[in-house]
């Protein structure tokens, strides 16, 4: 999906954006803007806090463009840093004043509805994101950076504190314990 | 434990999957491996982010928001030093030093400021000496804001006295001897 979409937006020219060129930071968000929140979307479930998180993210990044280094890290894997940061805070929060369950988010219905082809479709999405929440925050948050953002395992390591091979197995038995959730919701 | 080889060959499936290429075959690999393939190719393919409601708002307002930094930022050609803003903890410093310094300079030298403000006051107020031509009957009460001299005082002579003192001795202190020490003891 996304991660096919060439990059066209090098870290290098990023630098641009520290000099406050609107076409370059428009740029950066239409590339990113998908990756974030598909990210987020795999981490919280809820569209509409999603969409929230999505701007925080994006306003914060924006805020601190200019202490951005290309030496210091690639931009996705800045990018994404301060998107986790974003969720972590979010999860942090609902930990403290927990609100609806995690899972129940999904049930929700949206009051213009799409059209009954588009409901089935939605309806196997909703599946797929239903198992990913009964995860273990861990192996939700690998998903979502594994799936959602195109990093290398090396970026997802590093931004996770794990070696390449931990990356791996998480990986593996994560998607093992997803075949397991949407075997039971059969 | 997972042969490690087998989580190795699933991520490098999963990135092939993910850059739209199929799966290599190689070792040998247990029955629901392709299934667990079939789930991570449903989750590459996987993209909800046209569900969102502020992709186009969110852009305008950031766009928005850089036109706007654009605007109040430093004229071209004249930028501030990379130090200026990565260096921000240092700069504080630097600035609560130099305010601590005047703050210290002030009071050591508080006498002196405040008897040039004395003066400066003084001035001022002979400058409209309202009840300085008049004499006062009786010594008492004058309509004046200003301190009244004693009983048998004139004022014009008391506020001669009074600003050759303030020339003299650089302050606007009662001198013991003033008429005005005299009228109230």
């Amino acid at each position: 999906m996304n991660s096919t979409v060439p990059i066209t937006v090098t870290d290098l020219e990023l630098v641009d954006c520290t000099n406050n060129k609107p076409a370059t930071f428009a740029a950066v968000y239409d590339f990113y803007f998908s990756r974030v929140y598909m990210y987020i979307r795999y981490r919280v479930g809820d569209p509409s806090v999603a969409d929230d998180l999505t701007s925080k993210a994006f306003e914060q990044a924006l805020k601190k463009l200019d202490t951005y280094s290309p030496k210091r890290a690639p931009f996705a894997a800045w990018m994404f840093t301060i998107a986790r940061n974003a969720v972590n805070d979010h999860l942090r929060a609902m930990r403290r004043h927990p609100s609806l369950p995690f899972d129940a988010l999904f049930e929700r219905r949206n009051n213009d509805d799409p059209p009954e082809e588009m409901v089935v479709q939605q309806e196997e999405k909703n599946r797929l994101l239903r198992a990913v929440a009964r995860l273990k925050e861990r192996d939700r948050e690998l998903i979502a950076l594994k799936f959602a953002t195109g990093l290398t395992n090396r970026q997802i390591a590093e931004i996770l504190s794990l070696t390449e091979k931990n990356v791996s197995v998480i990986l593996y038995r994560a998607i093992r314990d997803l075949r397991v959730h949407l075997k039971a919701m059969e | 434990m997972e042969n490690p080889s087998l989580e190795q060959k699933f991520t490098a499936d999963v990135d092939r999957l993910l850059h739209g290429e199929e799966s290599e075959e190689g070792i040998s690999v247990p029955g629901d491996y392709s299934q667990m393939l079939n789930t991570a190719r449903e989750l590459a393919a996987l993209d909800l982010s046209p569900q969102s409601r502020i992709r186009t708002s969110l852009r305008r307002r950031l766009m928005d928001e850089l036109a706007a930094r654009k605007a109040w930022s430093m004229p071209k050609g004249k930028v501030l030093p990379s130090w200026f803003s990565k260096r921000t903890v240092q700069l504080a410093s630097v600035l609560m030093i130099i305010a601590g310094i005047t703050l210290f300079v002030e009071l050591s030298f508080r006498g002196v400021v405040h008897s040039l403000c004395g003066r400066i006051l003084e001035f001022v107020q002979i400058g409209v000496p309202t009840y300085a031509v008049q004499k006062v009957p009786g010594g008492s009460e004058g309509s004046s804001q200003y301190p009244t001299p004693g009983a048998n005082e004139d004022s014009v002579a008391y506020w001669d006295m009074r600003w050759e003192y303030i020339t003299l001795f650089g302050t606007m202190g009662t001198p013991q001897d003033s008429p005005i020490g005299r009228g109230t003891k």
